[in-house]
């Protein structure tokens, strides 16, 4: 996971600057995006290890778009709500994971080692 | 006019003692609980967040702007000394969190609804109507001052019809 770069997607900055704070100190790089397209654009830039995103209709169609650009996009959709049906959603869409807010910091780690463990030291 | 949790208010109630709890890292006590007719509130800051679906209405996060400083500082984990869009962001998505929870307990429990995206507004004795539906507010004291959750949702016509 050291060394990993990942992609925060929100248009609040609670959410990107609390996993910044969880990840920069585990030497991952985050880069951040306020909205869908900006999202693409960043992936199309900095070719992240992992995405983390909010849900939402935007969060699907980003994670469509995205992994009509790279099949083996990793993408982690978040949200205050869980019910069944935005989980299905998201997946069929292209997610890896779905978690639901609140988490705590080491969840986040697990997710970050979990989902881009390919640069594990 | 004192009053029991129920109905709405009893998902929400838990949501907030679960949310709480884990943000802040102790589990608020719920204080007496009161209901109205309209739905207005004291409270400096407040975030409003609107519930749509088989159940309609709003959820009102309401805490002093001394609490609101506190609770940022707890969720950014650096002090905040005013509120920055940053702390403002983060009161937010407290009360998105709690209102989150609370909708997939309701939506668990057969009436599928969705929320809004947060609003917060600031300043005193605001009154916000939510067309006619009355309000339950439930005081939590936590380590950082009371929070009020006001739950002013009902079935909507459309499920019941």
């Amino acid at each position: 996971m050291p060394g990993a770069t990942v992609l925060i997607t929100d248009d609040a900055p609670f959410m990107p600057s609390m996993h910044k704070g969880i990840l920069i100190p585990t030497k991952c790089a985050v880069v951040e995006a306020c909205s869908g397209l900006e999202a693409v654009e960043q992936f199309n830039a900095y070719k992240p290890d992992m995405d983390i995103a909010m849900a939402g209709i935007d969060g699907i169609s980003t994670t469509k778009s995205i992994r009509e650009l790279d099949p083996q996009a990793v993408i982690v959709m978040y949200s205050a709500m869980g019910q069944q049906a935005m989980v299905v959603e998201a997946v069929r869409a292209g997610a890896r994971d779905f978690k639901v807010k609140p988490f705590k910091p080491e969840r986040v780690l697990e997710c970050v080692k979990q989902h881009a463990p390919e640069r594990a030291a | 006019m004192n009053a029991s949790i129920n109905g709405y208010s009893r998902p929400f109630a838990k949501a907030t003692l679960g949310v709480v709890e884990m943000i802040m890292g102790e589990c608020p006590l719920l204080g007496e609980i009161e209901t109205s007719d309209s739905c207005s509130t004291n409270a400096a800051v407040n975030v409003v967040i609107s519930v749509t679906g088989e159940a309609e209405g709003a959820f009102i996060l309401g805490l002093s702007l001394e609490s609101a400083i506190d609770i940022a500082t707890a969720m950014v984990g650096s002090k905040v000394s005013s509120l920055t869009p940053l702390a403002v962001s983060a009161i937010a998505e407290l009360a998105n969190m709690i209102a989150g929870n609370a909708v997939k307990l309701i939506s668990d429990c057969g009436a599928t609804c969705d929320i809004a995206p947060p609003m917060v507004i600031q300043g005193s004795e605001v009154e916000i109507c939510t067309g006619g539906i009355s309000a339950v507010v439930m005081p939590f004291e936590t380590c950082h001052g009371t929070l009020w959750a006001t739950v002013s949702i009902a079935t909507s016509n459309r499920a019941a019809a």
